[in-house]
């Protein structure tokens, strides 16, 4: 193996979670609602972007039947 | 009755994360640069895993099931940003990346993660090609690839910025 897939290795090997943030975690795990950031970051993605479709499909729909009238 | 559930799933979860917690934020942190972002993975990762209590034949099953889902929740998190995040050196000496070793650090994390990924799993994690490619859920052939591109890459850049 080369140096530099060594110094790789060596590098990745060395990041690592410490004690205070895998006791976090556990408090993170065992809590009731258990959901992640992540999760309810893509929840508002979802719910933002079907708003602005439902918006965009209104605007046009309105400005369609002001073109009719 | 409750609590010896509550009790022992807990020591469940426990166990869970002393064995895979570690190894699975490496990776995540490899892909988003951001220790926030990588625990929040590694969390949701656990949390699938808890929801979902899919069974395994071996451990070695079940360890190349969390590194599948992580892998694709850290994927997924690059996505939803505008932007990549630059590495904070302040915040590598939290997760245990040595101050003399943060320039090589640097030029990992700018490689890109599709490469990243399948270094760290053939290279740290001691995968082959085929396993490799069952877990990210690529064809050999492509994984193969990728490790060629991404080992070119990371020689290219250590010997550009002469870190060797």
């Amino acid at each position: 193996m080369s140096s530099i897939t060594n110094e790789y290795i060596r590098v990745v090997k060395s990041i690592s979670l410490d004690e205070s943030s895998k006791e976090n975690l556990f408090h993170k795990l065992t809590e009731s609602s258990g959901t992640s950031k992540y999760e309810t970051k893509k929840q508002i993605a979802v719910v933002s972007v079907a708003a602005i479709a439902v918006a965009a499909c209104i605007s046009y729909f309105v400005r369609s039947g002001n073109k009719i009238r | 009755m409750q609590q010896t559930v509550n009790i022992e799933s807990n020591n469940h979860i426990k166990l869970l994360i002393d064995k895979y917690s570690s190894l699975l934020f490496r990776i995540s942190y490899c892909v988003v640069c951001n220790k926030d972002d990588a625990e929040d993975a590694v969390q949701e990762t656990f949390l699938r895993y808890l929801t979902k209590a899919p069974t395994f034949i071996n451990e070695e099953q079940e360890k190349a099931w969390l590194l599948k889902v992580v892998a694709n929740i850290s994927r997924n998190m690059i996505k939803l940003r505008l932007r990549r995040n630059a590495v904070s050196l302040d915040e590598l000496s939290n997760i245990g990346v040595k101050d003399k070793d943060s320039e090589i650090f640097e030029l990992i994390s700018g490689l890109p993660s599709k490469y990243n990924l399948v270094l760290i799993l053939h290279y740290v994690e001691g995968y082959k090609t085929k396993e490799i490619s069952a877990i990210l859920n690529i064809s050999e052939d492509l994984a193969r690839k990728r490790l060629q591109k991404g080992r070119e890459l990371l020689k290219k850049e250590i010997e550009r910025c002469d870190l060797l």
